[in-house]
């Protein structure tokens, strides 16, 4: 793991997949903690499961739709004590914009948000009679997602509701890096139930701890 | 006797047509799917990519890669299918989602809802509350109708930040079903000895009674 990411230096942005625990790339984001790098902007649904890299002082800004639920009052404060900056954007904003970045695209003409804050300092765009808010592309230096497989051309696939935001931050990086589960041989992943074509993913790293040694929690605050 | 959140989400799940494809927010919402007769098909959709879901049987263990929005562990059933997440939003945007089910701090005369946090300097998360809200062909709200303080919830203007603009269709209180067109609420039904002057009293707008 620390090999796959020697190159993630400081104030990079880093992208990183999964919703909760589910398809959350626990092994990558536990070793960028042991890196020590400093000004990091990272890109991902939740916020909670960054605690520890938000304490060791390595994060400036982070970019998310749900950071945590009511009762994460440590994190809170870690947030507030390092100075993090939380840019939050409706969850589906955040995927399209990620997906836009991914996919050569100037932005994201969306009417989420219209009347209420999100609109604030934003650009509208009207197309036929109807107003829409532009949201820039976002794109990162690296993605780190996870997998149930992967093979060494990079192509993945997933369980469950594991999918979620690894496509689009696989598809946003510059470099992307997959932790699987189990790496397989080319031709073990069916074209048929492929999530994340190989053209997407840089470098392939097994885990070495499966599902059960990850850290499992549910509900809300995760 | 005011309608308990059990009874809300029982009246919810009465209204609901075979067929639908329905979104359901955290808190009371969850609540509604256990109220759907076993032979009325009705796809629960959660935005972090699955249709399908149901609640994890007793006899089955929790799958850390099969969760809903809540984070919650839950199953999926025959004809569900798994998604990413832009192709989620795809759906709840578009328009292919017939229901929304959500839950409100506060809702406006005008349908708008006020559903993550109580100022703009509180650290909240919107999730994908703005996009449900925006996107589902029709928006309905469970919730209480009063605080548990009194504070009014059904306003002239929201105070708190608003989730999205003129959505609101339907409110599912613990006194009335309310149904709204334009600026103007009209009372579907009201809970078992509630008056419509009760209800009244309890919102800061008018409300026409039952036809």
């Amino acid at each position: 793991m620390n090999d796959a990411i020697r190159d993630v230096s400081d104030a990079m942005t880093i992208a990183v997949g999964g919703f909760g625990g589910a398809g959350f790339p626990e092994e990558l984001v536990r070793a960028l903690e042991d890196q020590g790098r400093k000004d990091l902007v990272i890109i991902s649904n939740n916020a909670a499961r960054f605690e520890r890299l938000i304490n060791s002082g390595a994060v400036s800004q982070i970019i998310c739709s749900f950071p945590f639920g009511g009762a994460s009052a440590t994190l809170r404060e870690s947030i507030a004590n390092a100075g993090v900056e939380l840019k939050l954007l409706p969850q589906g904003t955040l995927s399209e914009c990620l997906r836009a970045a991914g996919s050569g695209l100037g932005g994201v003409l969306t009417r989420v948000g219209f009347g209420t804050s999100f609109a604030e300092g934003r650009s509208i765009i009207n197309v036929d009679g109807t107003d829409f808010i532009l949201e820039p592309p976002l794109s990162a230096d690296f993605a780190f997602v996870h997998a149930e497989l992967a093979d060494r051309w990079g192509n993945l696939s997933m369980r469950g509701t594991a999918r979620n935001f690894n496509l689009v931050m696989a598809m946003a990086a510059a470099t992307t890096i997959a932790e699987a589960n189990q790496v397989v041989e080319v031709g073990h992943i069916s074209p048929d139930g492929c999530d994340v074509p190989g053209i997407f993913v840089d470098a392939v790293v097994q885990c070495s701890n499966l599902r059960d040694a990850r850290d499992i929690r549910f509900g809300l605050d995760t | 006797m005011a309608w308990t959140r059990n009874e809300i989400a029982a009246r919810i799940a009465a209204d609901i047509p075979k067929g639908w494809v329905v979104n359901i927010g955290v808190g009371m919402p969850t609540l509604v799917p256990g109220f759907i007769p076993d032979d009325r098909e009705v796809l629960f959709q959660s935005e972090n990519g699955i249709l399908g879901m149901v609640a994890l049987g007793p006899k089955e263990s929790p799958d850390p890669e099969l969760i809903d929005a809540g984070k919650r562990p839950i199953a999926v059933r025959p004809g569900g299918s798994f998604f990413e997440s832009s192709l989620s939003f795809s759906m709840i945007r578009g328009g292919h989602i017939d229901l929304g089910i959500v839950g409100a701090l506060q809702i406006s005369r005008a349908g708008d809802i006020a559903n993550w946090r109580t100022d703009e300097k509180m650290i909240g998360g919107i999730g994908g509350a703005a996009d449900v809200c925006s996107g589902v062909k029709n928006l309905w709200v469970a919730m209480l109708h009063v605080t548990d303080t009194g504070e009014l919830k059904l306003l002239d203007r929201c105070s708190y930040p608003l989730t999205a603009a003129a959505v609101v269709d339907r409110v599912y209180s613990d006194l009335a079903v309310l149904e709204r067109s334009d600026d103007q609420w009209q009372v579907v039904s009201l809970a078992p000895g509630v008056s419509l002057a009760q209800a009244s009293g309890a919102t800061g707008f008018p409300i026409k009674g039952p036809d």
